[in-house]
């Protein structure tokens, strides 16, 4: 070690020398306070040996501003006082002006070599603590850092989607970031509205991590109008191929769907998920039906929805799972069941989530902030959602082309196959067609399913006329469907160029037996039945419709201007 | 200890107890508590009856240890959950991965 020693007697330097040169220390000497802190700074001695009286400066003076310095520079020099003076004022002083000890002159030997170790004991203990401080506050930076990129990263996957719609309305976790909470919306071009509520295994920058991909293929998927349980299957995938065993995403997708008065919902482990029928005032839990996404491979994923009629003022309340495990002092759970009671309560959207915290906090007696989940309410209002379907751009520099193409689907392709985003795909390529893919695809979409559910299946609308026919409709739908052993659906798609703006003309075909279109007609009358409500539709989006005799071909046309 | 095993050498099944609490603080003694017995082993026997809680990262160690004793081939069962705990592992169907008895 290097020492310091500050004495302004030329005979008590060369005895500290003597002493510390034989213990096999290297020594520099200062003879006042002043010499010493210029050599303290030229020097860096390890540990200093200060006498108090001296000219220029005294050892108290040189003391305090060298002990200023070390300490600024995150350094423990110990200084060890050698004095004379023994009064008890004197003592406390050295100790007081930042000195680490004091030795009586004259000096004993072995006292000034067993402070000497007990000092330099410390001094590295002092130097172990700080480097574990320094590299502690190093990884806390790099946290810290970490963090704001995940933050930066989560919300660019947050904002595309249209969380701040009228009709929804959440209390999203300030937190999310860190305890993996999830929540994205979004508009079809079909219109409707597609919500995934998700809740990771991992936190922070993992979830996040996590959370992109799930985030692209929600958006992605959403905007070429793949179905709910399309999505749900792909983010499996993606996430069962690229993220480690024991990430998941427990994750609830609903699908609010405009055309059919459908709301479908995927539900995988979230275990708060209800949907209240307004006009009935009737709450039915959404029961998990699946494994979280990203645990079991493709060939496992099970896509089965679950289907409510849907009527506008109907809703939908979701919840991730920490809302139901924020425990009073009595270490009960909030629970599923008082979650349930504050929906029939307040089932309003503006009252739920406020009276929901409100008794929150009284449960949990304010221990829990409401930091720890998130909790939304979606409810099925048509003006709102309609407004938000994609608007068209008006951009015309060329004239619209003219093609035809015809596309067949025979009864093995139908049962893995949903044409309609294969075609809404193929419409966004041609000139002129994405301004119009959410109208175009609503009828393609309704044409589709008339022709399979009625034409090719042979289902009848009827069923349909209560909630319960209406679940069996589709319990059927999917027997029938599973068993089919022939048919065919043909789309066949031209447009032509006007003068100011094009035509386009859909005809779709099938094979079945076609159906009687005076019943049909006579179902459009009636606005409040579940059925029947696809011609009407058609008619409202179309310029013409019309039907061969049989019932099993039909005909549209679509013509826009380019006003 | 929150976790604990054993090997029954008559069942030839690695035994693990969870006490108490099951979540990510559990995640090294968990790990460790099947990772000493040999690759091989194939069964596993989880004695969750005084498991009185079990989260989201508890249920991604269940994924782990899954694929560690095989993934599909797996025989993994959980023994006598509590009411609680069994209802969690069934909103998020674990019982379609695990037996649960």
């Amino acid at each position: 070690m290097k020492f310091l020693v500050v004495d302004d007697a030329a005979s008590n330097r060369m005895l500290l020398k003597a002493y510390l040169v034989a213990d096999g220390h290297s020594v520099v000497f200062a003879e006042n306070g002043e010499i010493a802190i210029q050599v303290f700074k030229s020097e860096k001695p390890d540990i200093i040996l200060m006498d108090i009286l001296m000219p220029v400066m005294n050892g108290y003076d040189a003391t305090m501003q060298i002990k200023e310095i070390s300490g600024a520079e995150g350094k423990f020099i110990p200084v060890i006082f050698l004095t004379a003076m023994t009064t008890d004022e004197a003592l406390q002083k050295c100790i007081a002006v930042g000195g680490d000890d004091f030795l009586g002159k004259p000096y004993n030997q072995t006292i000034l070599s067993a402070k000497i170790e007990a000092l330099n004991r410390l001094r590295k203990l002092y130097n172990t603590v700080k480097a574990q401080k320094d590299e502690l506050a190093l990884h806390h930076m790099q946290i810290k850092k970490e963090q704001s990129i995940a933050r930066k990263v989560f919300d660019s996957i947050v904002s595309p989607g249209c969380l701040g719609a009228e009709n929804i309305k959440i209390h999203i976790s300030p937190m999310a970031l860190f305890n993996g909470d999830l929540f994205l919306a979004a508009v079809p071009p079909t219109g409707g509205m597609y919500l995934l509520m998700g809740d990771f295994t991992g936190h922070g920058l993992a979830a996040s991590l996590g959370a992109l991909p799930v985030s692209d293929i929600f958006y992605a998927m959403t905007a070429k109008a793949y179905s709910i349980e399309n999505i749900a299957r792909e983010i499996n995938n993606k996430m069962k191929k690229q993220l480690p065993t024991g990430m998941f995403l427990a994750a609830c997708l609903i699908d609010f769907d405009i055309n059919r008065n459908l709301c479908r919902v995927w539900n995988g482990g979230i275990p708060a998920a209800f949907f209240y029928a307004e006009k009935e005032k009737k709450l039915q839990a959404i029961t998990s039906k699946h494994l979280p996404l990203g645990i079991i491979g493709d060939q496992g994923f099970n896509s089965e929805v679950d289907i409510f009629p849907l009527y506008a003022g109907d809703k939908c309340y979701l919840s991730t799972d920490g809302i139901l495990e924020a425990n009073n002092c009595n270490d009960e759970m909030f629970g599923i069941e008082r979650f349930e009671k504050y929906i029939r309560q307040y089932p309003d959207k503006h009252t739920f989530i406020k009276k929901l915290l409100e008794g929150l906090d009284t449960f949990t007696d304010k221990a829990m902030q409401a930091d720890d989940f998130t909790v939304m309410v979606a409810e099925f209002d048509p003006l709102s959602i309609k407004k938000m379907t994609p608007e068209i751009s008006h951009q015309y520099s060329k004239q619209p082309s003219h093609w035809k193409f015809s596309f067949e689907l025979a009864y093995d392709s139908l049962k893995k196959i949903d044409p309609i985003p294969l075609l809404n795909q193929l419409l966004s390529q041609m000139e002129h067609m994405e301004v119009y893919q959410s109208k175009i695809s609503t009828i393609l979409t309704e044409l589709f399913i008339n022709a399979l559910d009625h034409g090719l299946l042979k289902l009848n609308s009827n069923i349909k006329s209560n909630a319960e026919g209406f679940i069996e409709y589709y319990q059927e739908r999917e027997k029938r469907l599973a068993s089919l052993k022939k048919g065919m659906i043909t789309f066949i798609l031209e447009h032509k160029p006007l003068n100011k703006g094009g035509e386009l003309s859909i005809t779709v075909k099938d094979t079945g037996e076609g159906f009687d279109l005076k019943v049909s007609e006579s179902a459009l009358q009636d606005n409040n039945k579940m059925s029947g409500r696809g011609i009407p539709l058609l008619k409202n989006l179309c310029d013409n419709v019309r039907y061969n005799k049989k019932g099993n071909r039909v005909y549209c046309q679509y013509t826009w201007n380019e006003e | 200890m929150p976790v604990s095993s054993r090997f029954s050498k008559e069942s030839k099944t690695v035994i693990i107890n969870i006490d108490g609490r099951f979540d990510f603080s559990c995640h090294k003694s968990f790990r460790d508590a099947y990772k000493q017995y040999s690759e091989a082993q194939h069964k596993y026997e989880l004695d969750m009856s005084k498991t009185d809680y079990v989260d989201s990262s508890a249920l991604g160690m269940l994924l782990l240890l899954r694929e560690h004793a095989g993934a599909d081939a797996a025989d993994i069962i959980i023994k006598n959950p509590r009411e609680d705990v069994k209802e969690i592992l069934e909103v998020s169907n674990f019982d379609r991965l695990f037996e649960i008895c």
